[in-house]
Parts: C-alpha cells; structure tokens; sequence
C-alpha cells in the first residue's frame, strides 16, 4: 500500500465524457478538494472515504484520450501514475465506444500500477445493440471488469471494492498486456540493454524503451540527458526504425481487436442500420451507378416539369409585357433607345430572369439530395471514374454543379484542396452539359430530328460527358504531370432533410446566380444588340452579320450558313442565345411563322447533328470565362481550355458532316 | 494493422471507412481511432473542406458539408511509399 497507517490512493483515469466525474462524486461525496496541479494550469480533484475502516484518497486524473504526452492533460495523466505511484488506477470506460477507449487501456497497462476497468454506460451501449460480455473481457484483460450505470449509481460500490482488492493483493495482478509488433520485438530488446541501468526512477525500463520507439519528444529527451555519451547508438538505431510507431500502435490495435472479437457481441447482419442497407445498394460500383442515374433523371424530370410552364409563363408575362410596355411607355423617344431597352437589356435580362424557376427548382432538388446524405455517395461513386483523370469525388461534387450551371461549377472547385486537381477540373468544368446547353438541345432537336429527337438528344448529351473524360485524362498526363491521389471517405449517415436549411442554400445560390450572372447579362446584351443593329439599323448589314460572313468558310465545312455560325457566337455570351439569336436572323415571327416553321427545312440531318454537337462542346458563355479567370487567377489555363474547346467542338463537327457526306447519310 | 490501412489507400481511389473495416475485420470505431491516431503522425492528412477562408460568399459552401476525407499525408509518402 501506498499510503500510509491503512490508507489507499486510486487513481480514477479515463477519456472525457465517459462518466468520470460522476463516479468520482458518488465516490467521494462532499469529500472533495479542488486545487490546480503542480506548476499547471489544470484544475486538480482529490476527495476522501472511509471504506471498511480503510482511508482512501481519490485523486480524478484529467480525461485523457492517450498517453503520448500530446497536450498538458495527457502529461499529468502519465506523470502523476508514473510517479505519484498510486496502489491502483481505476480506468473508467464508455462501453458504447469501447474500441476508442480500450486505447488508452492498452497504454495504462504498461504502466506498474495495478488496472481495474468500469465498464461504465452498459445501458446506453445495450441500446445501440451492443452487448458486452463482462466477464469474458475479465478474463480476456486479466484485470477486473465491473459492469456500471454510474449514473444510475450502478456498479460505483463493486468498483471501490475491486480497488480495494486489487490494492491489497498486489502479487495476485497480471494482466495480459499489448506487445509490440513480432517484427520489432527485437529492435525493442536492443534499445532496452542499451538503456537499461540508466533509466531514471521510476521509469519501467520496457515502457521508456517502448516510448522512444514511438517517438515520445519528452521520454527522448529525458533519456538524450541520462543517457549522455551512450545516447548516439539509440539515436542512430531510433532513426533507422522511423516508423516503429506504426508497430507499435498495431501491436495496441491488435490487442483492441482481440479484447473486442472475444466479448463484444455485436447487432446480428439482420439488425444492420438503415445507412449500411441503403450503402450496400448506393455505394455498389453497379447499383450505385445506376441509382446515381436515376436521381439524376429524377431531378432534371422535375426541374423540367415544374420549371418549364414557369419560364414560358415569364416568358410571356415578363419579358414579352415588359418590351410591350417600354415600347408604349416610350413611343416618342429615339428608336435606339427603344431598340436597345426591349430587344437588347429586356430580352437579355428578362432571359435570365425566366430561368429563375428552373434554377430555383433544381437547387432545391440538389438540396434535398445533399441534405439527404446522399451527394456523398454520389461522389463515391463517381470517384472511380474520376479516378484515371488524377480527380476524385469532390471534383464530382462541383463539376456536378455543372449540370446547373458551369459558373458554380467552377466556383464549386473551392472545396478541392489540391491545387492541381483544382485547376483540372476548373479546366473541364465547362464540359458539364449545363442546363442552358440542356435547353438548346431539347427545343432543337425536334425541330431538326422529329421522332428520333429523344435518342440523339441522350447521345449529345453524352457526347460532353465522354470529352469531359477524355480532355482531363489528357491534361492530367501531359500538361499536369500525373498527380494521383487516394482518399479515405467517412459517409455520414443518412438523415430526413431539413427544409429550412436547404431553403437557406438555395436562397444564398440564388442570390448568387442574380448577382453574378446577372450584371454580365446586362453589359453584353446591350453589347449584342448594338452589334446587331448599327451600322444601318439592319441585321443583314450589321457588324454581326460582317463577322459571321467572315466565319461562313468554317461553316462550310460542317454544312450550316452564316446565321448558324452567329448562333453559335452569341452562345458564347449565354448559351440560351442561340436559340433568340436563330429566331431573329431566320426570321421567326414575321408573318406568324414559328422558329420550328423557319428553321425546319433549313439544315440536312447531318449537318444539323454537326452543330448541336458543337453547340454542346463549344467554348463556355462569358460567365463562366470570368469565373474560370478568377478562379484560376491565370488568363493562360483560361484560355487553354477555351482554346482546346473550340478546337473539339469544330472539329467533332467538321467530322461529324463530312463522315456522314462520305457515307451517304443524312445529307 | 496500420500499415495495411496505409498500403490499402493507397492502391486505390476513395474507400469508405465501413469498408476498411470490413477489409481489416474490425469496427469503423476502431478504424476511425486510427485514422485520428495516423493523422496526428503525420501519415494522412484531413482534407480540408470550406474551412480554408476563401469560401465567403461562396454559391456552393453548403455542399462543403461533405464528409470527412483523408489523404496520404507526408510522413507516409516519405517514408512507406516513396523511399521503400
């Protein structure tokens, strides 16, 4: 016994939040004293009891995780059972979380001091399904293993007694401790007969052999000075096994697995929860994938569904009102004026305005989807076809942001912390088929394709996504020198969603779309009009139409006139313009007729093919051209994959005409 | 034990800590312990999600709720897959 005339010191450890303090209270009662320890900071708690007509003091050791020495807590912890040398220490645990706690067990056990364990809150473990064999963890430890529910008051007594017990019976103590890894048995042996004599009291010479392996600062120093002339051989074997941690660690691990294999019972495969169900399907490289489609279909179903009687419905009410009022309202001021506030900023930004719906609809469906849990496994399993590129899940995350919208898209690149990955996929972003170019595809091809619209309209929409792969495959292996990464993902639980959360994100992505993409609206819609207007006020004369008689040779090429190349140039302002700009130069309202009327008979299938394809991969709108700068802070990668763009989608164009013109279809 | 979680990740892209478990017959508990105990030495590294400063005003800060990530920290690559 430690102390002194029948007394007994126990000294109560355990990792905060397990129940601790309550035990020492019930313990000790009023008899307690607060103080701080020793040259510390650290509120030190000692209290008293009278057991039996045996003295007991309680000293509540700080709640430690480990003890490495890692912060002040965990140095008291293993200081003051080092040398304060109590007659036992009572290791309290959360068997709820007994694996993390057992850890700090493995390490208390290499200490002298005789262990008893309180297997404290066996009923909230028993809720978890959790059931734990004491008895067999007795016997599997070597040390007493008391069941308790201290809050309940449960066990606290059995616990005092098996102190008591232990401290009077010393001899009777063996515990089965955690060994260091077989592969490092021997290096540990060397370093002991090289320290050994002049480990300071009182150390346990296995355990400061132990400590230097893992590379503890304070026990390397202690032992650099009491060692002094005789220190550079352990220095020099300690350098050679620099990640001896590792086996020592495992050795603990191990032992935890042991300890947890033989008295752990856990939930049966029947009583799986909800999440690892849900996961076997929705992490599955098969179901997963598939699964990951039809959310995906699901979305734009509803996006489209709900979105689109509301843009035609702004459409109507909005921006045609809104020309139709500005032209009253200003009937006696200048024709340009007019011109440029309805044709140009109305159409324009009445455009965006239209959208709101879509956009609104398909954030809140991308809400649901996160807030659900669920983008993380999307993510997971997009990871392994990212993989090849040199990205991984969280690319997925924000180049997915790019079904919506490219600008986010790239914004979305904030959360991937590697810079080379970052500017990867900032350089593909643009291959997301956007919502806009989403748009486009579905108003054109019924005008150009009729019946077979719905198959071609699948294929351009994975025309992009196949680039998008091929293009970040290219630029990880030769322009970003084939970085690879690997990650661990923790996949959170699923959850019911929050409504006023995902209304929050919303809200602020909204907000953000106006205000981005807004102002840039404006500057180049009054832009488009003065160049489709001035010189002479006609189109056909207009600077416009100079530029895309200049562009008619390309156009040639791919089988598709002049007011089809302009098509194609105004998208790069939105890409929604294609389709009021194809309106305009073909004429579309004059004399009632339709855009399908007007433009129906314009283009060979072939060479109808040839420009929605590269409507879909030609160079991303203004918009997200500004993001990528900013995002890149870099005008060359920005105009890299400007660049590359526009060389595949005429290209894939080009090919696409001719291919069919020396077959013979479609032309 | 820690050595062959280190050697798994990185073989592959992402695995999910239940599945780690599962490859090392035991808890995601217990490995959750050991990714917190590698982390703290240096052999992986927890990504960094939105919490790096740049994200005010960022459209998309709510999807950084994404889970936590870890990666081949330095120590790692130094001295398990670099050097031997």
């Amino acid at each position: 016994m430690n102390g002194q005339g029948g007394a007994i010191t126990i000294a109560l450890t355990g990792q905060p939040n397990v129940g601790k303090s309550t035990v020492f209270n019930v313990l000790t009662g009023l008899n307690q004293y607060v103080s701080n320890w020793p040259g510390k900071t650290c509120e030190q708690r000692i209290g008293s009891l009278n057991h039996n007509g045996l003295e007991i003091q309680v000293v509540d050791l700080p709640g430690t995780y480990s003890l490495t020495a890692n912060s002040v807590e965990e140095q008291i912890a293993r200081d003051y059972i080092i040398q304060g040398q109590p007659d036992v220490v009572a290791a309290v645990v959360d068997a709820a979380s007994l694996e993390r706690n057992l850890y700090l067990l493995a390490e208390l056990l290499s200490l002298p001091s005789p262990l008893v364990l309180g297997l404290n809150r066996l009923d909230v473990a028993e809720k978890q399904g959790l059931h734990i064999e004491a008895h067999v963890l007795e016997a599997a430890l070597g040390i007493p293993v008391i069941p308790m529910v201290a809050s309940k008051g449960q066990g606290v007594r059995e616990l005092l007694e098996a102190c008591v017990l232990v401290a009077c019976n010393p001899h009777e103590y063996l515990p089965n401790r955690p060994e260091i890894r077989a592969d490092h048995k021997a290096v540990m042996q060397e370093i002991s007969t090289l320290i050994s004599g002049r480990v300071p009291e009182p150390y346990p010479k296995d355990w400061v052999a132990s400590k230097l392996l893992e590379g503890d600062e304070e026990v390397g120093r202690m032992m650099q000075s009491s060692l002094e002339e005789r220190w550079q051989p352990v220095h020099d074997i300690l350098l050679q096994h620099e990640d001896a941690f590792l086996a020592v660690a495992s050795g603990r691990y191990e032992w935890i697995g042991r300890m947890v294999r033989a008295a752990v019972v856990r939930p049966k495969p029947g009583q799986v929860t909800v999440t690892d169900r849900l996961d076997r399907y929705a992490t599955h490289p098969v179901w997963g994938l598939l699964i990951l489609l039809c959310a995906l279909g699901i979305l734009f179903f509803f996006t489209y569904a709900l979105g689109s009687p509301l843009q035609a419905w702004l459409e109507l009410n909005v921006v045609q009102a809104g020309a139709v009022w500005v032209s009253t309202l200003l009937a006696a001021g200048p024709d340009w004026l007019v011109g440029m506030l309805s044709q140009g900023v109305i159409a324009g930004v009445g455009t965006v305005l239209t959208l709101l719906p879509i956009l609104v609809i398909f954030f809140i469906g991308l809400g649901v989807l996160e807030d659900l849990g669920y983008m993380a496994r999307a993510a997971y399993v997009m990871d392994r076809f990212m993989h090849p590129m040199g990205l991984h899940g969280k690319s997925f995350l924000a180049l997915f942001l790019g079904f919506g919208c490219n600008v986010p898209a790239v914004m979305g690149t904030r959360i991937i912390e590697s810079p080379k990955a970052r500017l990867l996929t900032i350089l593909v972003a643009p291959l997301a088929p956007c919502t806009a170019r989403l748009t486009v595809v579905a108003l054109l091809s019924p005008i150009f394709f009729g019946p077979n619209a719905w198959w071609i309209s699948l294929l351009l929409i994975a025309l992009p996504m196949g680039v998008l792969l091929l293009m970040g495959k290219g630029l990880h292996e030769f322009a970003l020198g084939g970085e690879h990464t690997a990650f661990i993902m923790e996949l959170p639980l699923y959850q019911l969603p929050n409504f006023k959360e995902i209304g929050k994100g919303v809200w602020q992505r909204t907000l953000d779309f106006l205000q981005g993409a807004g102002t840039i609206i404006l500057v180049v819609s009054v832009i488009m009009w003065a160049l489709s207007h001035f010189p002479g006020g006609e189109i056909e004369e207009s600077f416009l139409a100079v530029i895309g008689r200049a562009l008619a040779p390309v156009g040639n090429w791919m089988g598709l006139d002049w007011q089809m190349m302009v098509a194609l140039l105004t998208s790069f302002v939105r890409k929604e313009n294609t389709i009021p700009t194809l309106a305009v130069l073909y004429g579309a309202g004059q004399d009632g007729a339709s855009l399908a009327q007007v433009l129906g008979g314009q283009l060979v299938p072939a060479a109808a093919l040839a420009f929605l394809a590269v409507q879909v991969l030609f160079v991303p709108c203004v918009a997200t051209v500004a993001a990528m700068v900013e995002e890149t802070k870099s005008w060359r990668w920005t105009m890299l994959s400007v660049g590359l763009l526009l060389v595949i989608s005429l290209s894939v164009g080009v090919g696409i005409y001719q291919g069919a013109r020396l077959l013979g279809v479609g032309v | 034990m820690l050595e062959q979680l280190l050697a798994r990740i990185s073989q592959k892209g992402a695995v999910s800590l239940a599945e780690l478990a599962r490859e090392l017959d035991t808890s995601p508990a217990l490995v959750e312990s050991m990714l917190a105990d590698l982390e703290r030495r240096g052999y992986l590294e927890l990504v960094e999600s939105c919490a790096t400063g740049h994200c005010a005003g960022c459209s998309v800060k709510n999807s950084c709720q994404t889970p936590r990530m870890w990666t081949v920290g330095r120590r790692a690559k130094r001295n398990l897959f670099v050097e031997g």
